[in-house]
């Protein structure tokens, strides 16, 4: 699908944005906490793929490629929100949409805000694990890392994550 | 430290990679231990809780407004459209162009802007622009321009809401810089400019060019309507220029696709 998207074939595109726009978008938005957002940052990140599509070496797989784009630019859209913080309304204030209102009970989004209060790095992996269901080895593909460095990091990141749900009150300690 | 370890255990036994050592070093933890079966207890909950988010369906217009966009490789050809032409240089030519137009243009100094009272304290843009237009939600992010450079970091939104168009501008500079926003091209014209931060130093309208200077944390929105003359034939698109002392130091475009134009032209 993805050598006929690189010879310039609109419809298995569409196959291709429809196939995995959603993993994306659910990933980008449990990094980011924010529909709005999430959404922009999909499109952004299929169209930085698509824009490089020629580049893309079949051999691996589109959706290490694709999860990759999507995450780095939550980072860096992560980094803008810092910068911007003082005037930026968004993440706590995310009005849910229609999709969203699965989301909004209170148990998921007290989950949803302690992930947000992880470290960056953290947070990834535990996106890639609960929310894609990637293997060790695919998450690693995906950030560049060892194998036990993500062993390692899930560690972490499941030990941070256990404190902010206590102290959000998910947990008794 | 037994904690630790079995925390360490745990987190292995859920992603699946326990060897057998561990597995029976784990076991032996929790048989001993009434502090590492509570621990065990927690990290089930976590987990069950991180299992059972749910998946959340993206915006409806997603695909299409990816699909809108999105420009496969073609054999290259003199007007083939792709992505990267979102960035593409302004040229030496448009620049004069543009300086001609100003130099000849109406000069519209909006001074009411800095010495009218403040908009208020709140930097919420719904509440601001919904005094002069619909205080809909964002319909649909229609396109969007980012900079993150030393010095400079900003993000253009180009959204409808409702049956309006604004463009919604935050920018966080260390030194001087000037935004200009040419609409020459877009089919739109300003209809009314609202700020959340005051720390303007100047802003200028002369013939469908809009500069902004400041420094520091700014936010504006510039509600667009369509002018009059504009049949939306073809793609419009609104240029964006931050400069510094005289220096370019970014640029891009903002596009309009002909479908979204049409729907808002009815």
């Amino acid at each position: 699908m993805v050598t006929e998207c690189q010879q310039g074939n609109r419809q298995a595109l569409g196959t291709l944005v429809n196939e995995y726009q959603k993993p994306v978008y659910n990933a980008v938005y449990r990094m980011l906490g924010n529909a709005d957002e999430a959404a922009d940052v999909t499109q952004t990140a299929f169209l930085k793929a698509l824009e490089n599509i020629d580049r893309f070496d079949p051999k691996f797989r589109f959706f290490s490629w694709i999860y990759r784009i999507g995450l780095n630019e939550a980072i860096d859209e992560l980094k803008r929100r810092k910068r911007l913080e003082p005037m930026t309304e968004t993440p706590a204030a995310d009005t849910p949409r229609p999709q969203d209102q699965v989301a909004t009970s209170q148990a998921t989004d007290q989950v949803q805000a302690a992930l947000m209060e992880i470290k960056e790095d953290l947070r990834e992996v535990l996106v890639l694990r609960y929310f894609t269901e990637c293997s060790y080895h695919q998450i690693g593909e995906i950030l560049e890392l060892p194998d036990k460095t993500v062993k390692s990091r899930l560690f972490s990141a499941r030990q941070q994550l256990k404190t902010q749900l206590e102290h959000h009150g998910i947990h008794s300690a | 430290m037994s904690v630790e370890r079995a925390f360490e255990l745990l987190s292995a036994a859920a992603d699946g990679d326990l060897t057998s050592a561990e597995r029976a070093e784990l076991d032996k933890l929790l048989s001993e231990s009434a502090e590492i079966r509570k621990l065990q207890g927690e990290f089930n909950d976590m987990d069950d809780l991180l299992n059972r988010l749910p998946d959340l369906n993206p915006p409806a217009g997603l695909h299409d407004q990816i699909m809108q966009q999105a420009s496969l490789p073609r054999p290259k050809a003199e007007d083939a459209w792709s992505i990267s032409d979102w960035f593409h240089s302004i040229t030496l030519r448009s620049i004069l162009g543009h300086a001609a137009a100003t130099a000849f243009g109406a000069l519209l100094v909006i001074v009411a802007y800095e010495s009218r009272p403040n908009f208020g304290p709140s930097p919420d843009l719904d509440d601001l622009v919904g005094t002069m237009a619909p205080s809909a939600g964002v319909t649909a992010m229609l396109d969007r321009f980012s900079v993150d450079e030393t010095g400079v970091s900003s993000i253009a939104r180009l959204e409808q809401r409702g049956d309006s168009v604004v463009l919604d501008i935050r920018i966080d500079t260390k030194q001087l810089v000037e935004v200009s926003v040419d609409l020459a091209a877009s089919g739109f014209e300003i209809e009314a400019l609202a700020q959340t931060q005051s720390n303007f130093e100047s802003i200028q309208l002369a013939d469908h060019v809009l500069k902004i200077k400041g420094r520091g944390q700014r936010r504006f929105a510039v509600l667009l309507r369509k002018r009059d003359d504009t049949d939306f034939a073809g793609e419009a698109k609104i240029s964006l220029e931050y400069s510094s002392n005289g220096i370019l130091l970014q640029q891009g475009t903002l596009r309009l696709n002909p479908v979204t134009l049409s729907l808002l032209d009815e």
